[in-house]
């Protein structure tokens, strides 16, 4: 319970600075009540997280063990920090390329599904083998639950509006021309550019050109990996169930 | 890992009406064209019996979209 009330301090304190850095979340934290205050909320979990951490201690876990795993959860989230480096950094045309799409997701996003499962394992006591099979189940699984995400802001229009570039956008960019590829541009790498179409005619378009099954696939591929993963681990008396029942 | 077989069979599922409508009926008879992993080959599958061919205005899109997105 400590580690993943931790886990959850260390992600909700992420997604606060990550909405500062991004500054496209009317509803975040910082844009509602301001920024000094969502930085110090930010601060105090953070400082939460790492007591819930230490707190280990008083449920039996070895000190080294404690000490090992708020590294490793420590070298995940500056892995992260890397990616939200990288996505800041991009300008929109670097952006809009599917292989950095999958690394900065890969960094950004999947890396707290790894980091949680990497922690459980840890925790639980795993040999090296099955805590990397976990670890390579929560990467396949963020991923797969990011892209889903992704493809929800497209049909529900926040990422058309935010002109924020998924994988929908990318295979649309990469098997577009014309008239319709000029409409994307426009949208999502012209952020100079007032945008006058409507949401709407943007998420028909990236439904009609693919985008959208392209993305849908892709999520599956993810998605089935996982399963793969665990299937394979139930094949050695590893009991998986409630995992697969969660992402079947 | 980047898909080109895959991304190419969906440009022209999505550019050619007689592939769409080839893809729609019997997806293996498209999915045999191309060159993708069993990982993806599987994933086809699976999604075009959930999702048929995910355009907009399908009636069905909603329902298919929310039944893919179960992480929420």
């Amino acid at each position: 319970m400590p580690a993943a009330a931790g886990l959850e301090m260390l992600k909700a304190a992420a997604e606060v600075f990550d909405d500062i850095e991004d500054a496209d979340n009317a509803e975040s934290l910082a844009a509602k009540y301001g920024f000094p205050l969502a930085v110090n909320t930010a601060s105090a979990l953070l400082i939460g997280a790492e007591r819930a951490f230490a707190r280990l201690y008083t449920r039996g876990v070895d000190s080294k063990i404690i000490v090992s795993l708020m590294d490793k959860v420590n070298s995940y989230y500056l892995a992260a920090c890397g990616g939200q480096h990288l996505d800041l950094s991009l300008i929109p045309a670097e952006a809009a390329s599917e292989e950095m799409y999958l690394r900065v997701t890969g960094m950004k996003s999947a890396f707290a599904a790894e980091c949680a499962c990497y922690t459980g394992a840890a925790l639980a006591g795993a040999e090296v083998e099955l805590v990397q099979s976990m670890v390579e189940f929560g990467h396949n699984l963020g991923m797969a639950a990011q892209i889903a995400n992704d493809i929800k802001g497209i049909t529900g229009l926040r990422d058309i509006r935010q002109r924020k570039i998924t994988l929908p956008v990318t295979y649309a960019l990469a098997q577009t021309n014309g008239e319709i590829h000029r409409l994307l541009e426009t949208t999502f790498l012209k952020t100079d550019i007032k945008v006058t179409s409507p949401p709407g005619l943007i998420r028909d378009t990236l439904f009609d050109c693919g985008g959208i099954l392209y993305a849908s696939f892709k999520m599956e591929v993810y998605k089935q990996r996982a399963l793969d993963i665990l299937n394979a681990l139930e094949l050695k008396d590893i009991q998986v169930k409630p995992l697969r029942d969660f992402v079947a | 890992m980047k898909s080109p077989q895959l991304q190419e069979m969906v440009r022209k599922i999505f550019s050619d009406e007689e592939i769409k409508s080839q893809f729609i009926t019997s997806p293996e008879s498209v999915l045999s064209r191309y060159s993708l992993t069993d990982d993806e080959k599987k994933a086809v599958r699976i999604t075009h019996t959930r999702l048929g061919l995910a355009s907009s205005g399908s009636v069905q899109l909603e329902a298919a979209v929310k039944s893919l997105l179960w992480w929420d």
